[in-house]
């Protein structure tokens, strides 16, 4: 009886409610057949070429047969247990900061800026130690997850600095950060790329070539970081006045110490933003694919036009959105628990 | 929200200062560059050789992927026929033919890629014009394919020579000659068209698959390789006519004569030998017991040819040992030997009525 | 605030100084490579012949033209890929947003998923799953269009609609439409302020004799003759076609875009206090009146500027459409012309200026309209706080 009532409150409270429920139900159901026919039940799962496919069906044969390339590019065959142990090393890494009883996090962060170029080189490049890998082979959902992590590892830093130069009472400092900032916010991300890819080799003095991959990395992190900033900004003007003024009677008159104490509580207010933006980051790395690299996205063309797997591209697509789905969809439910989590922080109505 | 927006304009102001203080400083720069050119060039940095050496790689940057010219094959590695005449510098420079390393590079990016010195030589299918080799600071160091502009069309289209193109849709490749051919081809004849202009070639082909396109228009070579991309290549037919010259060649920077003159001369050992007669079989045979001044010259027993060019003696015999000789690399990538079954055409010998001479080495 | 001290000076022309530095090292190095390979420099090239075609021209184009028109052209469709693209992300963000606030549990869960499910693919993602996948990939080829009614042909180049040509009363309708708009215009406004005076009165009668003058003279008297698509040997001779590259990039961007100008819709509603609601209700405003006169005004103020950061990155986001071939002011300017001139600096740093401009004009001029309604202070009936927007 309640359960009619529940649902007679909920999906058909009004007429108006009553119609838009079955024409949902209607639709949903047409849309569910088709789907559930074609992702399933005429769905290919094995096979060696493209002639498997049938008629009304996916083929998802293709993501079976070129998983491999989806996930680490062109990397050779049997160098790819490097790209998992590097994998693994950078993940073992991010350990401590969990560790609840670690004090100054700030320098793992630190020691991170310095490591994880270091595994990447290592294991992915060769560093002299391995067989050498050129970085064009470095592919598939490998390279979003390089430049995703190294883009965001950088621009943190530089974001923080740029929040803090931002409200700096010197007026050089200022004004360089706000048309940074302001810069960096008001063009696409893509004319960045063009510029590392096709001028700034112009830039470099003869004789120094800067690998493109890092090329890449440094212009998504200057872009990033503009956004980064502003989002710390946003932080730190909702702090209460009275920490700064607290902070500023202990005698830090801005200096770094007052940030010690001020910043671990911008990044707990700021988590859901930040979450936010790092999802944007990843998929922002799916841009480098017009200037010719191939991440998970700009993989999909490359294998589809294998002369087994022709007009596979569909497929490749709806798999590659899958995954960005599931990785940005997981983001953002972990940064809105940890948002639950952490601000137990006593609200203030009065903000700078 | 007004204060950012004054911050806003400010930024704007800024950058746009930067730029004019950038524009005014470079613009003074010009005349000061008539001076460096006329000076003789001194040697400050590496020659491209020594690097090539110390680094003990070629690099070269190819297409991202032209079946027959530079495609990865089924391990990854880059094949085809631009990539053997890498692979023939390799061999001459550093005595190893695998000695390379492929950069796939977009049409956009390669003449920076070159200018730059990301890449030693560029060998990917660039047509040699004057524009190019004057104003971009490049030099063509030869053609190694005679090529010219085509069109593809569908089988069922009814399209049968250029003339049935009038107000078609056309497919082509961002930033080529090809783009500027088409349009100068069809004001001249006074046809009308639309055209789509794609980043990437295979892309513009997909274009003419899917019927987005009447026609796909490229080098005509290219046209065979993208056919064979295709889920039914027999529904797609070339049309006979060409609207273009194209001859396409490796690519070097200027200002590096000694670099310049080893990259041409693999390419015209490579047809020297067709010329002669030496394949990468009977090359060590020749060697050994040739007759002819002309072979020796070229194999190193006779003469100093290579100390010239500051090479090893057996340059000329590493290339055709490990490449082959012009016609052998031509049949195994891009002719019999391969999917692309294109006929030499053009590219045959001289002797066969083709335009590929080379040029005496004495 | 202290005084400008010794040791801040020093800094700040440290700063200066250090930023000089590396610039100019940059730029002679710049400089040096661009002389040495002989590429010139400055912006001479903009007056030379581009001599390459466009598919979309907004304006008249000729391969006769120059560089420097290439880049109005890009820079004009640029600009329509936006407009239309800010329209339909508005409109639909608007309608999810609302929908999601349903007492009908199923339309707001429905709203729910396709809020969730868009906004985490990458929004390339879409615009090559339109071209590719939808157009190139399903839909019929240009000889087995589909076709509605000999009106609207849909097939892999596009949709055609009928055009309109105008006959020689045409300019009187265009008259009487306007007049119909700025007719519609005063009536909500009159009735608005009778309904802030709580008096609450039927206007319909007004609205519908407005719209039916217009729509009765177009009947008789054919201001526009309709002309149907005709199917030539490899085009329509007639009609209008939306093409594919252009149509993928606004839907594309407008669906993903639409997914968090419903988030700021919902929010910057819910954020307005529920006394306004009930206090509208008890009033006697209707459900259509509460949300039109009493929420959304209130709602609009949090709203405008999270949505102007979302139209301006619709306008960045519309460069994305050079991975389907929209000629745009990336593809057209920043690829091809820059590929035809070899000029790198000038053309990307052009092509960021303007960028920059279209942000700084559109921030102006949401600006303008976000004071313009704050300032109306009859209309403000909340007190409380405008919360603070992050930028």
């Amino acid at each position: 009886m309640t359960l009619i009532k529940k649902i007679k409150k909920d999906y058909f409270n009004s007429p108006l409610n009553s119609i838009l429920t079955l024409l949902v139900i209607f639709l949903l159901t047409k849309v569910g057949i088709w789907f559930v026919n074609w992702a399933f039940i005429n769905a290919v799962w094995v096979g060696d070429s493209a002639a498997v496919a049938t008629k009304n069906g996916a083929t998802w044969a293709f993501i079976v047969n070129k998983i491999r390339f989806f996930m680490f590019g062109f990397f050779p065959k049997d160098q790819i247990w490097r790209i998992i142990v590097a994998i693994v090393l950078i993940a073992m890494s991010m350990i401590p900061y969990f560790i609840k009883g670690i004090k100054y996090k700030i320098f793992i962060f630190a020691g991170h800026m310095l490591l994880w170029p270091l595994i990447i080189f290592i294991m992915l490049s060769g560093g002299g130690i391995f067989e050498k890998v050129s970085t064009n082979d470095w592919g598939g959902l490998t390279l979003t997850i390089i430049l995703s992590l190294l883009g965001l590892l950088y621009s943190f830093p530089i974001g923080v600095v740029l929040a803090l130069s931002r409200r700096s009472e010197l007026p050089v400092i200022r004004g360089l950060s706000i048309a940074y900032i302001e810069f960096f916010r008001g063009i696409p991300l893509i004319t960045i790329l063009f510029m590392s890819s096709v001028v700034v080799p112009f830039f470099l003095p003869e004789g120094v070539a800067i690998d493109k991959i890092v090329r890449v990395v440094i212009g998504m992190t200057f872009f990033q970081s503009a956004y980064l900033a502003e989002v710390i900004r946003g932080g730190l003007q909702a702090i209460p006045k009275g920490q700064y003024e607290a902070a500023e009677s202990l005698g830090f008159r801005f200096g770094l110490q007052s940030y010690l104490i001020i910043l671990p509580q911008v990044f707990k207010i700021t988590v859901s933003n930040i979450g936010g933006i790092s999802i944007s980051f990843i998929k922002d790395t799916t841009l480098v694919l017009i200037i010719g690299m191939f991440d998970l996205l700009g993989i999909v063309n490359p294998l589809a036009s294998d002369s087994n797997w022709l007009g596979m591209e569909p497929e490749g697509l709806i798999f590659a959105g899958i995954v960005y789905w599931l990785i940005c969809y997981s983001i953002s439910r972990i940064t809105d628990k940890a948002e639950d989590k952490l601000n137990t922080l006593p609200e203030s109505g009065d903000k700078k | 929200m007004k204060r950012s927006l004054n911050k806003k304009i400010m930024s704007l102001l800024s950058i746009s200062v930067i730029l004019v203080l950038l524009s005014s400083c470079s613009g003074k720069s010009t005349g000061s560059t008539e001076n460096i050119d006329a000076a003789p060039v001194t040697k400050t940095a590496k020659s491209t050789l020594e690097l090539v050496k110390e680094r003990g790689k070629v690099v070269v940057g190819v297409t991202a992927g032209v079946p027959g010219y530079s495609a990865p094959d089924s391990d990854g590695k880059w094949q085809g026929f631009d990539v053997d005449l890498a692979k023939a510098i390799a061999a001459a420079v550093l005595g190893d033919a695998e000695a390379i390393e492929c950069r796939p590079l977009s049409a956009k990016e390669r003449f920076t890629a070159l200018q730059s010195g990301e890449i030693d030589v560029l060998s990917r299918v660039t047509t040699w014009t004057a524009s190019r080799d004057a104003g971009l600071g490049l030099n063509f160091a030869g053609v190694n394919y005679y090529d010219g502009q085509g069109f593809m069309v569908s089988k069922d289209s009814g399209i049968k020579t250029l003339a049935d193109l009038d107000g078609a849709t056309i497919a082509v490749q961002a930033g080529t000659t090809t783009e500027l051919n088409l349009s100068d081809y069809f004001r001249k004849n006074g046809m009308d068209f639309e055209l789509i202009t794609f980043e990437k070639n295979d892309q513009a082909s997909a274009a003419l698959e899917a019927g987005r396109a009447d026609a796909v228009t490229s080098d005509q070579s290219q046209l065979y390789a993208l056919r064979t991309k295709f889920k039914n290549p027999e529904n797609f037919i070339m049309l006979s006519e060409v609207i273009s010259k194209e001859p396409l060649g490796p690519v070097v920077r200027q200002g590096d004569d000694e670099w310049f003159d080893i990259v041409k001369w693999t390419l015209l050992v490579m047809v020297n030998a067709e010329e002669y007669g030496i394949t990468s079989a009977n090359v060590d045979e020749m060697k050994a017991s040739s007759q002819n001044p002309d072979v020796k010259r070229i194999l190193g027993v006779e003469g100093d040819i290579a100390g010239g060019f500051n090479l090893g003696k057996d340059w000329a015999y590493n290339i055709i040992k490990q490449v082959g000789n012009y016609g052998e690399s031509f049949e195994r990538t891009l002719g019999k030997g391969s999917p692309l079954q294109i006929d030499r055409g053009l590219n045959a010998l001289w002797t066969d009525g083709g335009l590929q001479y080379g040029i005496p080495v004495r | 605030m202290k005084k400008i001290s010794g040791k801040n000076l020093i800094i700040q022309s440290g700063i200066i100084a250090l930023l000089l530095g590396v610039f100019i090292f940059f730029g002679m190095s710049y400089v040096n490579n661009i002389s040495k390979r002989n590429i010139g420099i400055g912006f001479g090239f903009l007056d030379d012949t581009a001599g390459f075609s466009i598919s979309q021209t907004l304006i008249e184009y000729k391969q006769s033209d120059t560089f420097g028109r290439t880049f109005v052209i890009g820079l004009l469709n640029t600009l329509l890929a936006s407009v239309i693209g800010i329209l339909l992300a508005s409109i639909l963000g608007f309608i999810v947003g609302l929908m999601r606030m349903s007492t009908n549990k199923l339309v707001g869960g429905i709203s729910k998923v396709y809020v969730e499910l868009l906004r985490n693919i990458p929004p390339l993602l879409h615009v090559l799953f339109w071209y590719q996948v939808v157009f190139l990939n399903i839909l019929p080829p240009f000889k087995e269009s589909i076709n509605i009614n000999n009106w609207i042909y849909i097939n892999v180049r596009g949709i055609t609609i009928p055009s309109f040509v105008p006959n020689a009363n045409s300019s009187t309708f265009n008259i009487l439409v306007f007049l119909a708009i700025i007719g519609t215009f005063f009536v909500s406004k009159m009735k608005k302020e009778q309904v802030l005076r709580g008096i609450h009165k039927k206007y319909w009668i007004w609205h519908l004799g407005i719209i039916l003058v217009p729509l009765i003279y177009a009947t008789m008297g054919n201001p526009y003759s309709m002309i149907l698509p005709e199917i030539t040997k490899f085009k329509f001779s007639s009609g209008m076609t939306l093409r594919p590259e252009l149509f993928s990039v606004v839907v594309a961007l407008s669906t993903y875009t639409s997914t968090y100008i419903s988030e700021i819709v919902r929010s910057s509603i819910i954020a307005v206090p529920k006394g306004q609601m009930e206090a509208a209700q008890s009033l006697g405003f209707g459900p259509w009146d509460r949300l039109r006169l009493i929420i959304v005004p209130q709602a609009m103020r949090t709203m405008i500027p999270p949505v102007t950061n979302q139209y301006l990155n619709i306008i960045k986001n519309t460069s994305l459409g050079m991975a389907v071939a929209y000629p745009d002011l990336t593809a057209v300017f920043a690829g091809t012309t820059l590929n035809q001139t070899g000029r790198a600096l000038e053309v990307m740093s052009l092509v960021m200026v303007t960028y920059l401009s279209i942000s700084l004009v559109t921030s102006l001029l949401m600006n303008w309209y976000n004071s313009s309604i704050i300032n109306k202070k009859g209309e403000m009936i909340s007190t409380e706080e405008i919360p603070y927007d992050i930028d």
